[in-house]
């Protein structure tokens, strides 16, 4: 069959996979009700990141179960629909019914079960990972993670000579990381990298500092990917000189990953709108 | 056949173009030609190719301001009639399946992420190198 139907105890989680026709048997219609009857839940999540296409007939068979989750007054969200399944949708004039979101998060903060405003601590942890896997991979050096601390919202110094600087945008959030180190370290990385030895930091250079928080992100989008937010890149920047400053998108907590190496610290700021740290389901 | 392989690097970060080419600038086989964005990629590539001189492997980065190395990709590949298509190969810090699989659509022969190694870029090279019959495999 090319679904299937979880309880998840908040909510339904109907997963969609392969190419779904409308003509299954037992229809999709027939495994939700059960499915409702027997967890009394009403609010329901489809998920498609796996389905490919879906045909007219399958539509039917999802506007049926948007019919059962409204007659016990819930609601129902598509998570992950690609283009050629929001078309279909779009085609049958069901768009508005079948409200697609790019994650599953957005999903669930929609149905009130995730605040808005929060952002779990697991949101830090795939940016150490990749961080310390693109130096390590890319820049030849190795870096320890130090214990993370907060700074001040309001304090638009950052801690090195150099940093590069990306934003990051999701259906739930926006927010900066911001790459920075010392000139030392800067020129280290500059010889791992390209075999050159610079005298320091220049504008023939300093792109690279872009690329690795470029890189950075990359890498931490796909574990993010896999806690429910789904991250959209932007171009980097780079900004150098002492005491060189960034204004960071909202005004929520500013969070800082300080990592070791044999040359210095390195330090990765993350801020977001809605601030970083804290994680509280709805009451 | 080429007398030698025509590879192109498209990156809008001068820094990894260049760590790139030093990756491969020992192969006495092939000849490199740099391009930060996708405007400046595409007229190299018609350049090249009006001479008869086709650029036979294309680095191409995702992210790059002005002509993005997708929407670059999707011009390539609309292109006809005298145009020569290169093997192009993404090179880039975007992650997503989707997105790799808009590549793929796209006839991408290969799909790397950033960080890459020496390795991943070398072996692109060495297999096209062997494929054209310039070099013997090991």
């Amino acid at each position: 069959m090319p679904f299937e139907i979880i309880n998840q105890n908040d909510y339904l989680l109907v997963k969609l996979s392969g190419e779904c026709t409308g003509d299954e048997k037992p229809s999709l219609t027939e495994v939700f009700q059960k499915g409702v009857a027997e967890s009394r839940l009403k609010l329901a999540i489809i998920q498609c990141g796996d389905c490919g296409k879906i045909a007219p007939n399958f539509i039917r068979e999802l506007v049926a179960v948007y019919r059962e989750v409204k007659s016990k007054n819930g609601q129902m969200r598509l998570v992950g629909a690609n283009d050629s399944i929001q078309e279909v949708i779009r085609a049958n004039g069901v768009d508005r019914v079948l409200v697609n979101k790019m994650s599953l998060r957005g999903a669930l903060v929609d149905f009130g079960l995730v605040k808005t405003k929060d952002i779990d601590v697991n949101f830090i942890n795939p940016f150490l990972t990749s961080t310390v896997k693109v130096f390590k991979i890319q820049c030849f050096m190795e870096l320890k993670a130090q214990k993370p601390f907060i700074k001040s919202a309001s304090d638009p110094l950052l801690m090195g000579d150099v940093s590069g600087i990306i934003s990051i945008s999701s259906e739930t959030f926006s927010g900066t990381l911001a790459i920075s180190m010392t000139e030392k370290i800067f020129v280290q990385i500059v010889k791992n990298m390209l075999g050159e030895t610079v005298p320091g930091i220049t504008s023939e250079n300093v792109d690279l500092i872009g690329e690795l928080a470029n890189m950075i992100l990359g890498q931490a989008k796909v574990e993010l990917g896999t806690l429910g937010y789904k991250v959209e890149m932007a171009l980097p920047s780079c900004v150098w000189g002492k005491d060189h400053k960034i204004k960071h998108f909202g005004s929520g907590k500013c969070m800082v990953l300080p990592f070791e190496t044999e040359f210095g610290t390195i330090y990765s700021e993350i801020m977001t709108n809605n601030g970083v740290g804290t994680e509280q389901k709805a009451a | 056949m080429s007398a030698k392989l025509r590879v192109l690097i498209v990156d809008d970060s001068k820094s990894l173009r260049t760590m790139i080419r030093g990756f491969i600038e020992d192969y006495s086989e092939i000849e490199i030609y740099e391009a930060g964005d996708g405007e400046d990629a595409d007229v190299i590539l018609q350049e090249k190719s009006a001479l008869q001189e086709p650029i036979d492997l294309v680095f191409l980065d995702w992210m790059m301001p002005k002509v993005s190395g997708f929407a670059l990709l999707q011009k390539i590949r609309e292109m006809g009639g005298i145009f020569q298509q290169p093997i192009v190969v993404m090179l880039t810090a975007e992650t997503y399946a989707d997105q790799i699989n808009a590549c793929v659509k796209y006839g991408v022969a290969k799909y790397i992420t950033k960080p890459f190694t020496k390795d991943d870029v070398r072996a692109t090279v060495e297999d096209l190198l062997v494929e054209r019959g310039l070099r013997h495999a090991v």
